[in-house]
């Protein structure tokens, strides 16, 4: 696309998910969440492929829908109790319907159908975006509003996504499907603190979104799009192994920096003396990490047999300008347990 | 202590030394080693010395400290066959075999249950990957996935029960868990906890029930895998069911369900073995008995069942880490692990049956050597507790000789097949490699202090 448009296109989502994050009037909100839809449309959609297209028509049309909800819920709020500040959620009606349109926006489950259809129609530059960017106007709502009403709704909605994250990724072949359930599974992680001390789940969701660029940035410069291409493919050696670091990272082993994803919610469950809730997230864990590893395993770990005349040769991918961003995102999933004493400074 | 972390750790900055990175590794190690014998040893003491504020070692894990440092160079001497990868992959093996070590030095010496916890979990990345990166067949992935999925599902529920125990108690210090009480709400919910924090140890160790992924993972592992992870690996389990047991004190019927489940584990294993075809796998189900065996007696938690827990830690990680090389001695010649085919070397071999005998008469149990010392008082220890499980285990000992010494018959003094016959010499660093599995073995037996320290 033309580079002033494709400025003007960024420069205005960025500006919609800061109006989001910024502003204490439903009004901006709801403006700026159309803002930030409208203005990647025709980023995701500039393209000759028709999946691209059909990818961005779906996601339009599910946040538009949910956009509107959060409108109409704001109003509904604005008739109960009489004023437009974000901070005046005191009705469950009002909250409820403006979580349920929050919940359709991020993916979670039962509203989480949209979001892997979505992801596996773009390429990879354009699921960073999706993945990533667009998460993060949602989920600020989501916390500021859990500081006002606990509503168990939350929780069931968590529960859900983690076992549907690994469930649902178990039986996929395309790798952006496969990190899509795999961001469904996180988000349950990280919206079930925001039930306790919404504070904590801000370095979550950091800690998610770092590893998530991560690993989408090395797959768009390996053009890693089918798991038969993730032992075919060009990357260099070394960033294999950080592949395989960051999706092990991803899936919450220890001592990489993805197990603070793992811990801290732990034991903010069981500082409020929920301890029921802990084996569903337990068993979604343990099976997203089956198709972590088996990404893990087809990468770097199996190597086929070559023939010695014409051994494949590592070349770097198509655009360098990702390799340094990957190498600073890299070291937070290698020391990023160091990081936890941060989060005993929020109790 | 933390001289011995930052040499273990110093010594990666070795593998880039050009030709001679193996030589050099080695000698670092074995500096290491030595230098773990003369400082971490606990003189016989049974309480904490080298107290720092998050390390610190005592009379249970300074012997498996010195057994893990005493175990890293042997397994840079038995693995020869990656000295034909590129030199990225080369490098790659050491470093991952440094950091396996790394670990295991963190995770003995950590005076944090959390920190204990995830220097425990660590160990498991690096070896995932030396079974599935450097394995020889194409079942090793799903011996790599068996692995991962097995220990993981016992530690989660072990991250919960800590994170359970740092709210209960409000601290994780391992010296303090004697004295701190877990107020459990109804009788269930202490048992419940006590299982939780247990599994994933007996998943590790592994019991009977718990332990399908060790003979996969030691069959399709390369030998510095097989053993490191039947030396060490396996002794964390002991090494936290150990720890783990000062914060719960009062839980009898299940403990006692388990004690039977480990020696009717340690029995069946035992007979399984006289039926295995492929000769890591049967060394592979002997490890399951002798540390089901130790299980029980971790379990049973009197003076003499520990001190033979650790007793027979030791020896049996010595013996099992032995064993696995002179496997790997004849798999790297005949390319087969098969029992009926791998037979009859005493033939054509010079020194080697004489490794064979007293590894396997030292997997026996045979007097002295310190796997007998640690079995008797295992089993001194259970009988006294019970006396209805003196004959399973009296038939599990007798099952160990069985198998023990079919081991030693098949591979020595059966009539040899001919077409293995084309058999290059045993080197001597193949002779040096066993002979330092042997030698503290035979140290051990005059200085049984060193492994048998242990008071309530």
């Amino acid at each position: 696309m033309n580079r002033l448009v494709n400025a003007f296109l960024l420069t205005s989502l960025i500006a919609g998910t800061s109006l989001v994050i910024f502003s204490n009037h439903w009004f901006p909100i709801w403006l700026g969440l159309e803002l930030s839809t409208l203005s990647i449309i025709p980023l995701l959609s500039y393209t000759s492929q028709s999946r691209s297209v059909e990818a961005t028509l779906k996601y339009f049309l599910v946040q538009a829908f949910s956009a509107a909800l959060l409108l109409n819920g704001a109003v509904l709020n604005l008739w109960i109790s009489n004023s437009w500040d974000v901070n005046s959620i005191t009705s469950p009606i009002s909250y409820f319907i403006i979580t349920a349109a929050l919940i359709i926006k991020l993916g979670l489950a039962p509203c989480h159908f949209w979001f892997p259809d979505v992801l596996s129609g773009l390429p990879f530059l354009s699921t960073i975006i999706i993945a990533c960017w667009q998460k993060i106007a949602p989920m600020f709502l989501l916390l500021s509003l859990s500081n006002l009403v606990s509503s168990e709704i939350i929780i069931v909605c968590s529960i859900l996504s983690v076992l549907v994250g690994g469930w649902g990724g178990l039986n996929q072949i395309s790798v952006r499907k496969i990190l899509a359930y795999s961001s469904i599974g996180h988000l349950g992680w990280i919206t079930c603190v925001a039930f306790f001390i919404p504070e904590v789940s801000y370095l979550l969701f950091l800690f998610y979104i770092l590893n998530n660029t991560a690993i989408l940035l090395i797959c768009h410069n390996g053009s890693l799009y089918y798991l038969s291409s993730l032992s075919k493919s060009n990357v260099v050696p070394i960033t294999a192994i950080l592949f395989s670091i960051a999706l092990l990272s991803l899936g919450g082993l220890p001592p990489l920096g993805g197990f603070i994803n793992k811990v801290i919610p732990l034991i903010v469950f069981s500082l409020n003396g929920n301890n029921f809730i802990i084996p569903f997230f337990l068993i979604g864990s343990l099976i997203s990490l089956f198709f972590y590893i088996r990404i893990v395993f087809n990468t770097s770990l199996t190597l086929f047999p070559q023939h010695s005349l014409n051994i494949v040769s590592f070349r770097t991918g198509n655009s360098s300008l990702s390799q340094p961003i990957i190498s600073t995102l890299i070291p937070i999933t290698i020391w990023g347990l160091l990081l936890l004493p941060i989060f005993f400074l929020f109790i | 202590m933390l001289t011995l972390l930052s040499v273990s750790i110093s010594t990666i900055v070795l593998i880039n030394v050009k030709k001679w990175n193996w030589n050099a590794l080695f000698v670092a190690l074995a500096m290491m080693t030595f230098l773990s014998i003369t400082t971490v040893n606990n003189s016989g003491s049974a309480s904490w010395s080298f107290l720092s504020h998050s390390l610190a070692v005592d009379s249970l894990s300074a012997p498996l400290i010195i057994l893990s440092c005493w175990l890293a160079p042997l397994c840079f001497l038995a693995q020869n066959v990656v000295k034909g990868n590129s030199g990225s992959l080369q490098n790659g093996f050491l470093a991952l075999t440094c950091s396996i070590i790394f670990f295991l030095l963190l995770t003995f010496s950590s005076l944090n249950i959390l920190s204990f916890f995830i220097c425990f979990e660590a160990t498991l990345i690096p070896t995932l990957v030396l079974i599935t990166r450097w394995g020889a067949n194409v079942e090793r992935l799903q011996a790599g996935t068996y692995f991962l999925f097995y220990t993981l599902f016992g530690s989660l529920p072990l991250l919960v029960s800590i994170v359970l125990i740092s709210q209960t108690t409000s601290t994780l210090m391992i010296p303090i868990s004697e004295i701190v009480s877990l107020q459990g709400n109804t009788f269930f919910s202490i048992n419940i906890w006590w299982v939780i924090t247990i599994v994933a140890f007996l998943v590790k160790m592994p019991i009977y029930g718990f332990h399908l992924w060790l003979p996969k993972a030691h069959v399709e592992a390369p030998v510095a895998g097989s053993m490191i992870l039947a030396a060490i690996l396996l002794k964390l389990g002991g090494y936290g069911i150990i720890r783990m047991n000062a914060y719960f004190p009062d839980v009898t019927t299940l403990s006692a369900i388990l004690t039977v489940i480990c020696c009717w584990g340690a029995l069946i294993t035992s007979i399984l073995c006289t039926r295995q075809t492929d000769l890591k796998a049967l060394i592979a189900y002997s490890s399951v008995g002798h540390m089901s065996l130790v299980a029980a007696g971790t379990i049973v938690f009197s003076d003499w069942t520990i001190s033979g827990a650790i007793m027979l830690m030791v020896a049996h990680g010595l013996v099992s880490s032995a064993l696995f090389a002179l496997a790997n001695i004849l798999y790297e010649r005949t390319h087969t692990r098969n029992i009926f085919i791998t037979r009859g070397f005493k033939m054509i071999t010079v020194l080697l049956p004489f490794w064979w005998l007293i590894s396997c008469a030292a997997n026996l149990g045979l007097p002295p050597l310190p796997n007998l010392i640690g079995e008797l008082y295992i089993i001194t220890g259970i009988i006294s507790w019970s006396i209805f499980l003196a004959p399973i285990l009296g038939v599990a000992t007798v099952f160990g000789a069985i198998y023990s010494l079919l081991i030693y018959q098949s591979t020595n003094t059966q009539s040899i097949v001919l077409s293995s016959m084309n058999f290059s010499e045993i080197s001597p660093r193949e002779h040096i490699l066993i002979l330092f599995h042997l030698l503290p073995l035979l140290s051990i037996i005059v200085a049984p202090n060193s492994c048998m320290v242990w008071s309530n």
